[in-house]
């Protein structure tokens, strides 16, 4: 038990040499207890000690920014401290040591060296590809050049304009485009200092414990009690006063160089509470200083933060300029990962593995533009070929068991036993396992993919089935694209696409005969899903059915070569028949409110009634009832009400939108009418109805009120 | 507002100016102090609500009149919250369970369950039973009409139900046969000419025959339509002229316009242009099937002989998924290509024949 304290100690003192402080370990008196968690301690230390080293290596290459100082600081804080106890600690284990015999410890110490030598090798083996070959030059960012161009523009002109009011950038796009390491580079280029809000981690659970645990933390505790200020204040402080200070000048950093701010982390209060950070915007804007550049990764699904953060009207208000990224395309994407990897090959020399093109041209397919998901796959693919060089030397009994080896190794190395088929078909399998993400479209994207339905070149395929003569007319080429495939990257309900589909399909067609059929292959779809146990099972076989059957009836996209003939491009609009359902309702409330003293169904009312009710001279009391009648009774006789068109980015948030306006409107009807975007005249006296009021509506307004013969007593509470 | 359909509708079932057979019938039915539950049936505007107001005041007197309107909510079990306004004297309570949509089934147990608990006041001078007045009982959703069954067996004590419907084809037979069912049918057109006159008279009006004859022939044997119209006449042009137009209400002439629409022109193009004149009526809450049967009646007018089965036949087989899919616009638009498809194909027949 002596032995295996003092080599531990010594173990322990010897990384504390290496000035990395773990503080809490001094505190305990007893050795029994002291001594289990510093050998954990001990191989995270050495994790942090490597992890140090690169990040600030990186921090060097990649942009000074405003947070690497902020760093060296920490470090420097931590070293006094460190220092303190290792003195205090090389007390404390000469005074073990003493005891133990010095042999013993000289070779413990030299094994856990080399221990710590291998495992930064593995380190520098492990770090993220995404992080070592950032981009640090312009030409060397796989983003568009316009967008470069956009964005350097935009930053030149702040580098100029010496306005008072500041001025706000907003980059979005999918996630991993570059829109950070745009913003980076450039930066640096134009020799901007950058400011990076990072979210703060509030201590506070961390103060309680130590207040129990130890009392020497309290004084600790001090330091953090400004940090467990809500994150709103201290974003709001840092966003004030950040450009107020300039850096201190201590490390020879370029402040010279103007700041920019750059917030990509919101603190999460603002996603509940949207209104206090537009708040903190508009003050920023008024109080002015240097530039925000506020980055925004975009999703598919309904939850957009942009929508929350930077609602359009706050974007008009405050100027906000709005850049938004597109995914990376294929062919830079291709180039910068095969870029990587032969750099890569170059350094490792022998052991590396350059993979193929096809590999790499795999991985950047199933990324889906994410330049970071791309070069991290990468990264993965080629350690299996490491993994497999390393097996076969095991195999041959060249090296022992001294490295170490990865679970995850592990495991694709028993697959590969496992499967000692085809070499090729499970590589490329097993890469979309790797890199592969579940891609997803936009709506925008989705549909246009149906509704343009490129086919491919039959000539190009092999073992497509021929169809006998008699039914030659319904020959199609194939398809490029899976029409299920898109609906469900589309991550609408069925019900949904085929709504979208519907409204915008017939813009396509040119044959009357194949609307026919494309109508009724809706309908069947509409059809399928009548049966509401069933529903939620059919709707994929309805979807199905809408799709491919409009696919299939536009016979003038029936060739590859026909395709995209003579139609351009077209605009898409949302579906409006859940606008109509939604009117609908509301007139029926509405027209159950006003006539709610009769009871009428509400065909009868609105097919006989109302119509009526225009055409005679009836005395209606409440002129809510008069507009009411006027509105129902006016039809739009020449003018299409287009819907509201699809952008490019859009969402489907219908649902809930719908959900809102129709509760809002509830409220609304009680006492007032609302005008929904129709125009209605002035109370009572139609303006420019003449047709809708009888001509005798003046002596009809001094006719007193008949008692009706069916009294009505309201208790309506 | 009292139009002249509130203000002259009969009172009692001595006054009613039709089916006076049946009216003296029912009158037996309630003078034998207990009737069963009944189902009253028949077409739009035939009086069947009329009919049900005169047997309520025959059987509680003058009390029936004295209506409130209530706003009852009810919960289901999944905790969602229905409003459902009801009309109701100290006698009888009507309610339209359809406008529950889904969950009307709770409704209707909830609500004949309260009823039916409490009873009547005097038993020694009133009727012992209450009425419970359920109107388009043909739109009940089939769960609804199963509990309806049940409960109708179980507090038949204490209430009576009166089931008004148009067609009892979606009633379910269970429900039928526990029933009287009362079949009121249209008023002929000579009827309706003789009501028509006669409501004129009320009014210090004089309406020459012809024009009567006219208004009832236009108003599809629909009384309260006939009369709606009427008072729209006097509208429009007194002294009345024999030859004077009947108004139509504004949907009718829409729809009649959109028909024209497609009849001129079949396109895509065209399509579109009738798919946006089919929202905006669908908008102005025209229901679909009406819309789909009133395009039917104009464009059968513009096709010969062997075209029209063709057409009846494919506006049945959409007009049948109409009414059971969720999407009407899909069904109209799918009809409306398919004629237009006929009519094109029939046409260009034509013009090749020529040559």
């Amino acid at each position: 038990m002596a032995k295996q304290q003092s080599t531990l100690t010594s173990l322990w003192t010897q990384t504390h040499h290496s000035n990395i402080d773990d503080s809490v370990i001094i505190l305990s008196d007893d050795d029994d207890l002291a001594f289990q968690p510093p050998v954990k301690k001990v191989a995270c230390n050495q994790d942090i000690s490597v992890l140090k080293a690169v990040s600030s290596k990186k921090a060097i290459q990649w942009v000074s920014s405003s947070f690497g100082d902020f760093e060296k600081d920490v470090d420097r804080c931590h070293n006094k401290p460190s220092s303190a106890s290792a003195s205090f600690l090389n007390k404390k284990s000469t005074f073990k040591s003493s005891q133990s015999h010095a042999g013993k410890r000289e070779g413990t110490v030299s094994s856990s060296n080399n221990s710590s030598l291998n495992h930064i090798k593995q380190k520098a083996n492990t770090d993220l590809w995404s992080d070592k070959f950032a981009p640090k030059i312009q030409s060397a960012l796989a983003v568009h050049k316009k967008k470069i161009a956009e964005v350097e523009a935009w930053m030149q002109q702040q580098l100029i304009a010496n306005t008072k009011r500041s001025s706000m950038l907003l980059l979005t796009g999918p996630a991993g485009v570059g829109k950070t390491a745009t913003v980076r580079v450039l930066a640096q280029e134009l020799k901007f200092e950058l400011q990076e809000w990072i979210n703060p981690i509030t201590s506070q659970y961390s103060g309680t414990f130590s207040v129990e645990e130890n009392p020497i933390h309290r004084t600790d505790k001090r330091y953090d009690a400004p940090l467990s200020e809500s994150q709103l204040k201290l974003f709001q402080d840092f966003i004030l006063r950040a450009s107020r200070y300039n850096s201190l000048d201590i490390f020879g950093s370029n402040s010279a160089g103007k700041k920019i701010l750059l917030v990509e982390d919101f603190p999460n209060i603002f996603f509940r509470d949207a209104a206090s950070f537009h708040e903190i915007l508009r003050k920023y804007r008024q109080t002015g200083g240097n530039p925000i550049i506020f980055i925004v990764s975009d999703s598919t699904r309904g939850e957009s933060n942009q929508r929350l953060l930077f609602p359009q009207e706050l974007q008009q208000n405050l100027h906000i300029d709005n850049i938004s990224f597109n995914p990376i395309a294929m062919t830079s994407m291709i180039k910068v990962l095969s870029k990587i990897a032969s750099t890569e090959a170059a350094q490792k020399g022998g052991t590396f593995e350059c993979p193929s093109k096809s590999v790499i041209e795999s991985l950047a397919m199933s990324s889906a533009g994410d330049i970071r998901a791309a070069v991290n796959a990468l990264q993965f693919a080629c350690l299996k070929g490491i993994c497999d060089k390393r097996r076969d030397r095991t195999s041959k009994g060249q090296h022992g068991k001294s490295k170490p080896v990865d679970p995850n190794k592990n495991f694709l190395k028993c697959k590969k036993s496992a499967k000692v088929l085809d070499l090729e078909t499970s590589a490329e399998a097993e890469l979309a396992a790797i890199g592969g993400r579940d891609t997803s479209l936009f709506l925008f994207r989705a549909l246009g993919k149906i509704l343009y339905c490129k086919r491919e070149d039959p000539s190009t395929c092999e073992n497509l089935p021929a169809l006998p003569p008699h039914l030659s007319q319904y020959y199609r080429d194939p398809l490029q694209i899976y029409p299920e495939d898109v609906v469900e990257k589309s991550h609408l309900s069925g019900e949904y696409f085929t709504a979208y589909l519907h409204q915008n399909y017939m813009e396509f067609f040119s044959e009357l005969e194949d609307v026919v059929q494309a109508s009724e292959y809706l309908s069947c779809a509409d059809f399928l899903t009548i049966n509401w146990a069933t529903r939620s099972a059919l709707q994929d076989y309805a979807v199905s059915v809408a799709t491919r059957g409009i696919v299939f009836c536009n016979t003038s996209k029936a060739r590859h070569s026909s395709s995209g003939s003579g139609l351009g491009w077209k605009p898409l609009h949302k579906p409006q028949c859940y606008t109509t359902a939604k009117m609908v309702r509301e007139n029926l409330e509405n027209a159950s409110f006003f006539f709610k003293g009769y009871s009428w169904h509400p065909d009868v009312l609105h097919t006989e009634i109302i119509p009526y009710l225009s055409l005679t001279n009836t005395t209606l009391h409440d002129p809510g009832q008069i507009r009411f009648v006027q509105e129902m009774c006016r039809y739009s006789s020449h003018q299409i009400k287009s819907s509201e068109r699809l952008n490019e980015q859009d969402v489907d948030i219908m649902e809930t939108e719908d959900h809102e306006d129709y509760g809002m409107r509830k409220n609304n009807s009680i006492g007032s009418f609302p005008c929904t975007g129709m125009e209605v005249p002035s109370l009572g006296l139609p303006v420019d109805a003449d047709d809708d009021i009888p001509s005798s509506q003046p002596d009809v307004k001094n006719i007193p009120p008949d008692d009706d013969d069916v009294v009505i007593e309201d208790y309506d509470d | 507002m009292s139009l002249w359909v509130d203000k002259h509708r009969p009172t009692s079932l001595n006054k009613l100016d039709y089916h006076k057979d049946q009216a003296s019938r029912l009158k037996m039915l309630v003078q034998s102090g207990d009737f069963p539950h009944l189902l009253v049936y028949g077409p739009s505007g035939s009086g069947k609500k009329t009919r049900i107001m005169c047997l309520l005041r025959e059987l509680y007197g003058s009390g029936v009149e004295k209506l409130r309107i209530e706003q009852n909510s009810f919960t289901t079990p999944s905790n969602k919250k229905i409003e459902i306004s009801t009309i109701s004297s100290n006698y009888h309570i009507e309610v339209n369970p359809s406008d529950a949509g889904n969950s009307d089934r709770v409704v209707i147990q909830e609500l004949i369950k309260t009823v039916a608990q409490v009873n009547q006041l005097e038993t020694s001078t009133q009727k012992e039973f209450k009425v419970v007045v359920l109107t388009e009982v043909d739109r009940l959703t089939k769960d609804a009409q199963h509990a309806l069954r049940r409960t109708m067996e179980k507090y038949m004590a204490t209430c009576r139900l009166i089931l008004c419907c148009n067609s009892t084809s979606k009633v379910i037979p269970a429900i039928h046969s526990r029933c009287l069912g009362i079949r009121v049918a249209a008023p002929t057109i000579e009827e309706i000419s003789q009501i028509l006159q006669s409501t004129c008279k009320k009014e210090g009006l004089n309406l020459p025959l012809e024009l009567a004859k006219k208004i009832a022939v236009k108003s599809n044997r629909n009384l309260r339509r006939a009369l709606l119209m009427c008072e729209a006449c006097r509208v429009q042009q007194y002294p009345f002229s024999p030859d004077q137009e009947v108004a139509e209400p504004d949907w009718e002439l829409y729809l009649k316009e959109t028909a024209g629409m497609i009849v001129q022109q079949q396109s895509p193009k065209r399509l579109l242009e009738v798919r946006a004149r089919l929202y905006e009526l669908l908008t102005h809450c025209i229901p679909p099937d009406v819309i789909m049967k009133g395009l039917l009646q104009e464009l059968i007018t513009n096709c010969d002989g062997q075209l029209k089965t063709e057409v009846v036949q494919n506006a049945a087989f959409f007009e049948h998924r109409l009414q059971l899919g969720q999407k009407a616009i899909y069904h109209l638009e799918a009809f409306v290509a398919k004629f237009m498809a006929i009519y094109k194909r029939f046409f260009e027949e034509g013009i090749a024949d020529l040559f």
